[in-house]
């Protein structure tokens, strides 16, 4: 188990690679440069070159890329164009919010969604079946901002119950958890469905039910587990999504996370800013991913001796 | 050696229901087994021989398989009328079952020792301490010759035959009266099969446990089974002891075709001669005799008229040709 968590560590670094260097191509391609962004309207055009020169900015394309490798690896990701600040540390402020939300929001998948598909598989086309499976299909119709906004009309406006923006306490996070955890909800749940309806026809629940166990034991002792291997890997790509949509839902209930950064750190042309959070958040998803695919060794004997 | 009747199947019949049709699974199927006896249920494809072991154990799928009519007597208890709550007490402990295919009837997520385990835990009426639960499930390995540290493995990483002997041991574990073994070697290459089929007539004979070993190879029944009942389209159309089936004097022209699709070694013939057709489907089975549009031997009453029951001593055949001269009953 260790060789293989060693294993995957090593084969993030291409993948790190390889995101670094399609965003810092990409951001290299956009205009702008960081002596008149950081010496602002009035400097003359000798001294933004003498700025642009003094951070290197006409170095080589692969001279700056390596740079910032070098650098990166070390912790540092350079310094923010816009207010002069170290980017790891406004990434360390804004990480909190990101990393709660996505948290909860996960957790509130799982509490939601895994029971909710049992049942709906337990009673199939029951009353609780209908609706269930109804209720996710609207809200995997629904994209996450537009949830958002919905929620904030509903819960804050009308009935102004919750806060509609900030990240101050708990009842800030009620909300943008809840929109952010929609769609997922609704994949996880169905998929959860249809998975155990096709493992309670499996032989191997005839068996146990030959054996003289009870139905619920033969859907606990049974059925979860197996119905878990395919809907740890659907999770684990929704993971990712749910990374992607902290940007927007951090957005729309105006939250200080590494989303909003992104997204300023975007308008204002801040580069190295805007390689940093990537970079970060590329990181975040490669480390969720490994930790799904350790967690199947858990789940899936199959998977751990091979 | 006690030989009471142990199971009693009279008029059996089992409706399979769908949103569309209905098959009719089993057709007042009758069957009796004593105890320690072996049964071997003959039939191909779709004949209802599943259906039979299912409903033994009223494992029929839920909301879809009914038991139209009939009963199944188990030592003394009507298993037709018995609740959920009796059968659970029943199954896996009286009567126990071994399924078709071995690669899929164990639970791939949980070690095999566990698998074994859980039937004796269920079944714990002599009250066993945990240790003494580990005890049995080493005995049953090596009883059906696994080594007892494997216990901790999983499925996966056991062959075919071992996977088939870890099934046959937890069938085993609660020392069950009756085992009922659905196509036990169809999924074994040949070799495997022997020594699985060697090692559950040595079973049964140590445990006198009475075997209903479904089948459609003719050689397997010949091999172990005392008794023989030929199944067709959800009817039993012959049965005997093994003797009155294989001696060949009379049989019904079904089973004379299953011995014709067996190649013979001492005579040399070029074609095997198979039975032509399909199988009648079950949801539209002809009138008068299920057999007669197959039949080689078929007669205008045989389109018509369900024959009846013909018997000699324990042999009993439900034909036309032979109800027509012959003794007949019911």
């Amino acid at each position: 188990m260790i060789k293989y968590i060693i294993k995957r560590l090593i084969m993030m670094i291409p993948v790190m690679l390889g995101i670094t260097l399609l965003v810092f191509t990409i951001m290299s391609l956009s205009p702008g440069d960081p002596g008149t962004l950081i010496l602002g309207p009035m400097a003359t055009q000798e001294e933004i070159d003498a700025k642009n020169q003094e951070l290197g900015f006409y170095d080589p394309f692969f001279v700056k890329y390596f740079d910032f490798v070098i650098n990166a690896v070390q912790g540092d990701l350079g310094t923010s164009w816009y207010n002069n600040q170290p980017v790891t540390r406004e990434i360390m402020n804004r990480f909190p919010v990101t990393f709660k939300l996505t948290i909860y929001s996960i957790l509130l998948t799982v509490i939601v969604s895994i029971p909710l598909g049992t049942i709906a598989a337990l009673k199939q086309y029951s009353i609780i079946d209908n609706v269930s499976m109804l209720l996710a299909l609207f809200l995997a119709s629904m994209p996450v901002f537009w949830l958002g906004l919905m929620l904030i009309i509903i819960f804050a406006l009308n009935l102004d119950i919750l806060p509609a923006t900030g990240n101050e306490n708990w009842k800030n996070f009620i909300l943008p958890t809840i929109a952010l955890a929609g769609s997922v909800i609704a994949v996880i749940s169905r998929m959860t469905r249809v998975t155990m309806i096709e493992v309670l026809h499996m032989d191997y629940i005839r068996t146990a039910r030959a054996k003289g166990a009870t139905e619920g034991r033969v859907v606990r002792k049974h059925a979860i587990q197996n119905t878990l291997i395919p809907v740890v890997t659907v999770l684990g790509v929704n993971l990712g999504i749910m990374l992607g949509g902290t940007v927007l839902i951090e957005q729309v209930f105006g939250m200080a996370g590494i989303g909003t950064l992104m997204i300023n750190a975007i308008r204002t042309k801040d580069i190295p800013l805007v390689m940093g959070s990537v970079t970060f958040l590329a990181l975040c998803f490669s480390i969720i991913n490994l930790l799904v695919d350790i967690s199947y060794g858990f789940i899936d004997p199959r998977i751990k001796t091979e | 050696m006690d030989n009471h009747m142990l199971l009693e199947l009279k008029d059996l019949e089992v409706v399979y229901q769908t949103d569309f049709e209905n098959v009719y699974a089993l057709n007042k199927v009758t069957l009796s087994l004593n105890a320690g006896e072996t049964l071997g249920l003959v039939g191909e494809t779709g004949a209802g021989k599943t259906t039979t072991a299912l409903s033994i154990l009223k494992l029929l799928p839920k909301n879809i398989g009914k038991i139209t009519g009939g009963s199944i007597m188990f030592d003394g208890v009507d298993i037709v009328k018995a609740t959920e709550g009796e059968m659970r007490k029943i199954r896996g402990n009286k009567i126990s079952m071994i399924f078709q295919d071995p690669m899929t009837s164990l639970n791939p997520v949980i070690p095999v020792g566990e698998q074994i385990a859980e039937s004796l835990e269920l079944h714990n009426t002599q009250g066993r301490t945990a240790a003494e639960i580990e005890q049995r499930v080493d005995q049953m390995l090596e009883l059906v010759g696994i080594s007892p540290n494997r216990k901790t493995d999983f499925p996966h990483q056991f062959s075919g035959g071992m996977k088939q002997r870890v099934v046959i041991a937890i069938a085993l574990a609660c020392d069950p009266a009756l085992l009922i073994a659905d196509e036990p070697t169809t999924a074994l290459d040949v070799t495997i099969q022997a020594q699985v089929l060697a090692m559950m007539g040595e079973l049964k004979e140590k445990l006198n446990t009475s075997l209903i070993l479904i089948t459609h190879d003719l050689g397997i029944v010949a091999q172990i089974c005392d008794k023989v009942a030929v199944m067709y389209a959800g009817e039993i159309i012959e049965s005997g002891t093994m003797e009155d089936v294989f001696s060949r004097i009379e049989n019904h022209p079904y089973t004379v075709g299953l011995f014709g699709s067996i190649p013979n070694l001492e005579v040399s013939t070029l074609r095997l001669a198979p039975i032509n057709g399909l199988m009648p489907d079950p949801t539209d089975l002809p009138k008068g005799c299920k057999f007669h549009p197959r039949c080689p031997k078929c007669m205008d009453i045989c389109k018509t008229e369900s024959p009846r029951v013909y018997e000699t001593g324990t042999h009993q055949i439900m034909c036309h040709l032979f109800t027509q001269e012959g003794n007949v009953i019911q």
